[in-house]
């Protein structure tokens, strides 16, 4: 059976596989329309479009902000710390699918300053204070013509995710073939998410950042950096990392 | 063209997305039906897509193509419906379509059928690939967009994916032979 004929054959079968669901079309629109009109998006588009602020309060309620409120008001700091090491297990295993293996993988909790806990593949990534942010960067070192492996984090108090997600596609675009904006995805965490590359060679470079509302106006930013050709090994390990990314606010 | 009928829905104009929804809406529910494997569950996937479409279009870049944008929204939906609800085993749900079948041969039927039930029983990460590829005419390149895989990996999974689907009408031939 030559090519052209299995390509022709296998569309025929998805066309007439699928066509019974599009009797549904009226029904679907339908719930569309009750579900617009239920919540005035009409309104929510105009209000987005003056005051965008308002969607990412959205954001921030499904965000993971965990608040610690403690009624101890000495020693806050060991509190918080004693805390945290009751809510989340220090360690832990966790299977995640590489290249479509299934591999079980060790990880350990940490926790940052900024307010924020992360579980991290420390076999692979340490996790390092930065000016004024944190980096977990690939313990390997690399040939010079390859591209750092790391992700840094950090806060941005006085900025929505929606306002530095326009500045930072603007930048990336000066530097980057490719840039995208994703909007807003659910996967690995609520965040806007923005992707650049900067061609497609193997070693081209690629960065990933999501914007996380901070629950006070602000922001987190996560920027994964690695190459093209890591996008199914540092880059799925880095997006499985923040899966178990938390908010902490310490409240006294 | 997309780009014109977007700039209307970013404005709130209702008869322009329907319009868009009009547009999109065939293909979208073949493409979630053969994901999902479940029509409830496709019409469900479908109809939050144009949801999120509508709440998230302020952020889309007009200067970009709107269908790849449109797919990776369809495809998480399509993931977030088989993740929350539990599974059932699937039954053909085309074997409902009576008045198809009359007017298919019986032959040429089982095949495509046939071939159907072997584009479900690829794991994901090849049939998702076949999905947007047969079904959508998207390129390996806009595949990878969707779905935030390199352009090698995606060449890869369609080459296997295919391989495996060639085998399975090899085989569904072999038996038509067998059976006269």
């Amino acid at each position: 059976m030559d090519d052209k004929m299995v390509d022709e054959k296998i569309k025929k079968a998805l066309i007439d596989g699928t066509d019974s669901a599009l009797g549904l079309k009226e029904d679907v629109w339908n719930n569309i329309q009750n579900n617009l009109d239920k919540h005035n998006m009409k309104g929510e588009i105009a209000l987005a479009k003056k005051k965008r602020k308002s969607l990412f309060v959205t954001i921030a309620s499904t965000a993971a902000v965990i608040a610690i409120v403690f009624a101890v008001s000495t020693e806050p700091g060991r509190a918080a710390a004693q805390k945290i090491k009751d809510l989340f297990l220090p360690e832990k295993d966790i299977v995640q699918e590489l290249e479509g293996q299934e591999e079980d993988t060790h990880v350990n909790l940490n926790e940052s300053e900024m307010g924020y806990i992360i579980y991290v593949d420390e076999s692979r990534y340490k996790m390092e204070k930065l000016d004024g942010r944190d980096r977990i960067a690939f313990k390997e070192e690399l040939d010079d013509n390859i591209p750092d492996v790391y992700m840094d984090i950090e806060q941005v108090r006085d900025s929505t995710p929606e306002e530095l997600a326009t500045q930072i596609e603007e930048e990336l675009k000066a530097d980057f073939e490719v840039v995208r904006n994703e909007g807003i995805v659910d996967e690995p965490l609520r965040a806007i998410r923005l992707y650049a590359r900067d061609g497609d060679e193997w070693n081209s470079k690629v960065v990933k950042y999501y914007l996380v509302n901070n629950g006070k106006g602000g922001t987190f930013v996560i920027k994964e950096h690695f190459f093209y050709e890591a996008s199914e090994g540092h880059g799925v390990r880095f997006d499985n990392m923040l899966k178990d990314f938390k908010i902490i606010e310490l409240a006294k | 063209m997309d780009r014109d009928i977007i700039l209307k829905v970013k404005e709130g104009d209702r008869k322009a997305f329907e319009e868009l929804y009009n547009r999109y809406y065939s293909y979208a529910l073949r493409t979630a039906t053969a994901i999902t494997k479940s029509t409830q569950e496709a019409a469900d996937a479908v109809q939050e897509t144009f949801i999120r479409v509508y709440r998230n279009i302020y952020s889309f870049n007009t200067n970009r193509p709107f269908k790849p944008w449109f797919y990776r929204i369809l495809v998480n939906e399509c993931n977030r419906v088989m993740k929350d609800k539990s599974r059932v085993v699937f039954v053909s749900h085309y074997m409902e379509q009576d008045s198809i079948h009359a007017r298919k041969d019986d032959y040429h039927f089982e095949e495509y059928e046939e071939l159907y039930a072997a584009i479900e029983a690829l794991s994901d990460i090849y049939r998702i690939p076949i999905i947007l590829k047969y079904l959508n005419d998207f390129t390996e390149k806009e595949i990878g967009e969707i779905l935030s895989l390199n352009i090698n990996t995606v060449k890869t999974r369609l080459y296997r994916g295919r391989q495996k689907l060639k085998k399975s009408l090899e085989k569904i031939e072999e038996r038509r032979i067998e059976h006269g």
